[in-house]
């Protein structure tokens, strides 16, 4: 590993650094906007949180920096296969000896000076697993599916180990962020497998909800197919944050002038409901900027994806932006009452240190795969 | 061509410009979302959030009830209503408590101390203002609501107690101190906790689970119709769930019987099955008024109780340490009659006194019993013929005896604080008072007197044991407890704690007819006990709290009332299969003689007993 280091870091000396292009200038705005933004909102949030947040910023604007424009991507793809497997057995550990808050086990504790939810870095190593898979199988046009049976076995063990923590959300969105990469590849389908995806379709939520969804998640799908019944209170926080988001109007109360916010209302106003808050003391205009800086991260990491010339950059291009849309999409959905209630963190906006630390690396990892574009399409010149 | 980079051949650039026109759906989706809420619903929103609040209101559970051993209710709960103060809510606090002073007829300035004592709280934490409202109070505040912003008034469940309770099996409610949080459960500033007996013991069980429900209120905090507001949401409300049910083995009316036949006197008394161990009456006496807890305490009022010398708070039954005095003969007589010291028959001439060495013992008859037996020393309670068995026996063998009995243990009642007494052993006397046992020590021993310390419950035991000819019983007094429901969640069982290996039934017989010559013999101590028609037998006792010779040389009414000797009675009933065993401790009322106080409190006891039984039975019929 050391000798493959020392290798590719003096290939980078000798080459001449090109510039990294404008993609990685947008994501490199967009990542420093909504930091920004995301530190202001949850100061007004909570401030117990906001002070160990800034660090949580600090070291992942740090590593956002170094995988950006420091290492080289090669070096992280060479690492896929062995940070997925040290994740995947982590998370095994976790299931079994973790600690355990509000009811799932999802921290594991290094020592005891540091705990981590290794179900957040998984995000990251799925999908450079996924990439070098098919990095790895040359020149094929086609693939059957007996041929990507590991990638699919994985998703599946990755989403099992991650659901019975339980975490259906995360589990969930580890399992779209896998078939949003799939999309991408051509995979020829048999009449059969058809058929069995369809029976899969069919069969594994009734299995689910007779078998493994613990009760307060089948209250959350009731409660969202019909909020007239509404027992338990997952419909008083909707409520709460409708009320929140509603009273913003057009321009917002004003930084810290969050009422909903300040005498308590709002649920878990520094995590998963946070973009509440913003849109509180921010209004229908602040909500617009942060969907628009949103959406230009998104679109500048589907062109990256666009340009990449070989498949490991482009499927981690793709996987990477899939997961930043996808939780961004369900948190706001969640939020404006339009899903259900979910444990969905918003990136940039929620305090939580994996959480953060893994956005801050996708970022990177998006800027890494632009500047080796710059790279090898001078190569190829 | 380096690896993967074969993009033309597999992998074009599938869906790369469609996804961007996906995102910008979704995002666009999203938008129009927030500006459905923010805009076009956002009058309705805002009115909600500014003009009302809703408010989380917390439904308190009422606490279990507490049942005898024939489901007649014994401790219920009644419902009270709290005047609260919540700050958030308030606009003006001088207006506001200037109103309330007005209403109430109050000073403001002491209104105005209570709130000053929680500054600092966060402001949705409601401040107690006055407890137990008039309904008179109550309809003034709910009219003038108006003026009042910020107060509020809140209905809670509490105790009822009755004044015949039996407060110390019963316990009193204080407010919870320590961890807030405890399994789940979460105290909150004010609530109450048990403080002693079943309350304390139980408290897990009779606390239940609070409930919630949302409300909307209006600026004022005044309730407003929440209907047409939430068209689409219905305001969640959880129940309370009520505290568990607590069935007693107490018999009420029993317990009504005894604390008529102990009124006025101090001390304690046990009525338990000997048969099984449960208790049927439990009395400490003086008691205290249970409800002056449940309404905050003042200091003084805490104090006094602290400093009465009859230590009302005290739970003598498991927690008095006496001599057992004569009580404890029956012990000696069966240890001599299993070593073969005596037999029935053997006769010792009792002259009014014994010397040991140069001191001289007297027995209660100063002119003596002449030619006594086992049964004539036990029913005129003849000091002299148990001096001389327990001089005979030698403390390491009495000691086996008391063992074989469970003397000196704690019998797991699990109430409240219980002790285990004090057996001497030749060990004790060597390591704490020094020494070997003298023959004065022994002949103290003998008679329940000296180093020995027994609790009622323990007397009660004994006597039991002597009842059922050999088994000690743990006493329990509940039953069963059940949930709101009426499903059983827990079921006690008679517990047999030890069984007595060194004494033969036909000596257990010796002893029984003995003390059932206590009682039906017109010359016995205990006399005053018989009961026509019901065998009783018995035990008298009186326990001297200062040597004999100080009370001797005086006249009976000058004795201060603190050198007077406890008068005790421990019986049984009937003979055959005995049902009941009543054991009665009077503290310094020594008028007379053991059998002249206690007697007869336990012949009334005994008496309320096979009534009671006579009278369901004639109804089962």
């Amino acid at each position: 590993m050391n000798d493959y280091l020392s290798h590719q870091l003096s290939r980078l000396n000798k080459q001449k650094r090109k510039e990294p292009s404008y993609y990685s200038f947008i994501i490199f705005f967009c990542f420093i906007a909504l930091s920004i933004l995301g530190l202001i909102t949850l100061y007004s949030a909570n401030q117990v949180y906001f002070a160990s947040q800034v660090k949580h910023v600090v070291l992942g604007s740090f590593l956002f920096f170094a995988i950006g424009f420091l290492v080289p991507l090669r070096f992280f793809q060479s690492l896929a296969f062995f940070t997925h497997f040290v994740l995947f057995i982590s998370l095994c550990l976790v299931l079994l000896f973790g600690h355990t808050a509000g009811g799932a086990q999802r921290w594991l504790h290094i020592g005891s000076f540091a705990r981590f939810q290794p179900s957040e870095f998984i995000k990251v190593s799925t999908v450079l697993f996924l990439a070098n898979f098919f990095y790895n199988e040359k020149l094929k046009s086609e693939f059957s599916i007996s041929e990507i049976w590991l990638v699919l076995l994985n998703a599946i063990f990755v989403f099992l180990v991650i659901f019975f923590q339980p975490d259906f959300g995360t589990a969930g969105l580890l399992l779209a962020i896998s078939l949003a990469q799939l999309a991408f590849v051509k995979i020829k389908f048999t009449r059969n497998n058809i058929y069995a995806f369809f029976a899969l379709l069919v069969t594994s939520p009734v299995l689910g909800w007779l078998f493994f969804l613990k009760p307060y998640q089948k209250l959350r799908i009731l409660n969202l197919l019909n909020p007239e019944r509404d027992p338990l209170g997952s419909g008083y926080n909707s409520l709460q944050s409708l009320v929140a988001i509603g009273s913003g109007g057009f321009l917002g109360k004003g930084f810290m002038q969050g009422t909903q916010t300040h005498l308590y209302f709002l649920p878990a106003r520094h995590t998963d409901f946070i973009f509440s808050v913003f849109s509180e003391e921010f209004g229908f205009l602040g909500c617009l900027v942060v969907f628009i800086l949103f959406f230009i991260l998104f679109s500048a990491g589907l062109s990256i994806a666009k340009e990449s010339g070989d498949i490991f950059k482009k499927l981690t291009a793709i996987g990477l932006t899939a997961f930043l849309f996808l939780e961004f999409l369900i948190n706001i959905a969640m939020v404006l009452g339009v899903f259900p209630v979910v444990g969905m963190a918003l990136p940039f906006f929620s305090a939580g240190g994996s959480s953060e630390l893994t956005v801050c690396v996708s970022a990177g990892l998006l800027v890494a795969i632009d500047r080796s574009n710059q790279r090898s399409s001078k190569d190829l010149l | 061509m380096k690896p993967g980079s074969n993009d033309k051949l597999a992998y074009a650039n599938r869906f790369t410009v469609k996804a961007s026109f996906i995102l910008m759906l979704f995002i666009s989706f999203l938008a129009l979302r927030a500006w459905f809420v923010q805009i076009y619903r956002g009058d309705y929103y805002t009115k909600l959030s500014e003009n009302n609040r809703i408010r989380k209101i917390d439904i308190p559970a009422p606490r279990g009830l507490i049942y005898d051993r024939h489901g007649k209710l014994i401790l219920g709960n009644k419902r009270m209503y709290d005047l609260l103060y919540i700050p958030q809510y308030v606009q003006n606090e001088q207006e506001t408590l200037t109103a309330l002073s007005k209403l109430l007829h109050r000073e403001p300035s002491a209104f105005a101390k209570t709130i000053k004592r929680h500054r600092g709280e966060p402001k949705f934490i409601p401040i107690l203002l006055k407890q137990n409202l008039s309904i008179h109070e109550r309809s003034l505040i709910e009219t003038n609501k108006d003026k009042l912003s910020g107060i509020d008034i809140r209905g809670v469940s509490k105790r009822k107690y009755r004044p015949d309770l039996p407060v110390h099996l019963i316990g009193y409610l204080g407010e919870h101190r320590g961890d807030s949080k405890e399994d789940n459960y979460t105290y909150l500033p004010g609530d109450l906790s048990g403080k002693q007996g079943l309350e304390r013991v139980w408290e897990k069980e009779l606390r239940g689970q609070r409930g919630f429900r949302y409300t909307q209120v209006d600026a004022l905090g005044r309730e407003v119709n929440s209907e047409d507001k939430f068209s689409t949401f219905s305001l969640p409300e959880v129940k309370a769930i009520p505290g568990n049910e607590i069935h007693l083995t107490l018999d009420w009316d029993l317990q009504q019987a005894t604390l008529k036949a102990f009124s006025e006197k101090n001390g304690a008394v046990i009525v338990m099955n000997p048969q099984n161990g449960q208790i049927l009456a439990h009395l400490s006496a003086p008691s205290y008024d249970p409800q002056i807890f449940q309404d905050g305490l003042s200091v003084d009022r805490w104090e006094s109780l602290l400093n009465d010398p009859f230590k009302p708070l005290f739970d003598k039954t498991t927690g008095g340490l006496f001599s057992p005095g004569s009580v404890f003969k029956p012990l000696i007589g069966l240890a001599a009659l299993e070593e073969g010291i005596i037999s029935s028959k053997n006769t010792h001439h009792c002259s009014g006194h014994i010397k040991l060495g140069s001191r001289k013992f007297h027995c209660h008859n100063r002119w003596g019993h002449g030619s006594v037996n086992l049964t004539k020393a036990m029913l005129s309670s003849c000091d002299v013929f148990f001096y001389q068995l327990g001089i005979d026996l030698g403390i390491d063998r009495v000691e086996k005896y008391a063992k074989d009995f469970y003397l000196g243990e704690k019998l797991d009642f699990n109430l409240n604080k219980e002790y285990a007494g004090l057996i001497p052993s030749a060990k004790w006397k060597r390591e704490v008072q020094g020494g070997s046992v003298t023959a004065g020590d022994l002949a103290n021993l003998a008679i329940g007197q000296g180093a020995l310390l027994m609790t009622p419950l323990h007397i009660a035991s004994f006597f039991s044991t002597i009842a059922n000819m050999g088994y000690v019983w743990r006493p329990y007094v509940v039953d069963h407890l059940s949930d709101k429901n009426g499903n059983i969640t827990l079921q006690n069982k008679p517990e047999l704690l030890h069984e007595v290996a060194f004494v033969k039934k036909a000596n257990f017989k010796l002893i029984k007819e003995a003390l059932y010559e206590v009682v039906e013999n017109i010359q016995g101590t205990g006399h005053k006990a018989h009961l026509p028609g019901i065998p009783v037998a018995g035990k008298t006792g009186s326990v001297q709290v200062v040597s004999l010779e100080k009370n001797r040389s005086r006249a009976k009414s000058t004795v201060s009332m603190k050198w007077q000797e406890h008068s005790m009675f421990a019986s049984f009933s009937p003979l055959e299969e005995p049902e009941i065993v009543v054991v009665i401790v009077s503290e310094h009322d020594s008028e007379g003689g053991g059998g002249a106080q206690s007697a007869p409190i336990a012949r009334s006891i005994l008496e309320a007993y096979w009534n009671g039984k006579k009278t369901r039975s004639n109804e089962n019929e």
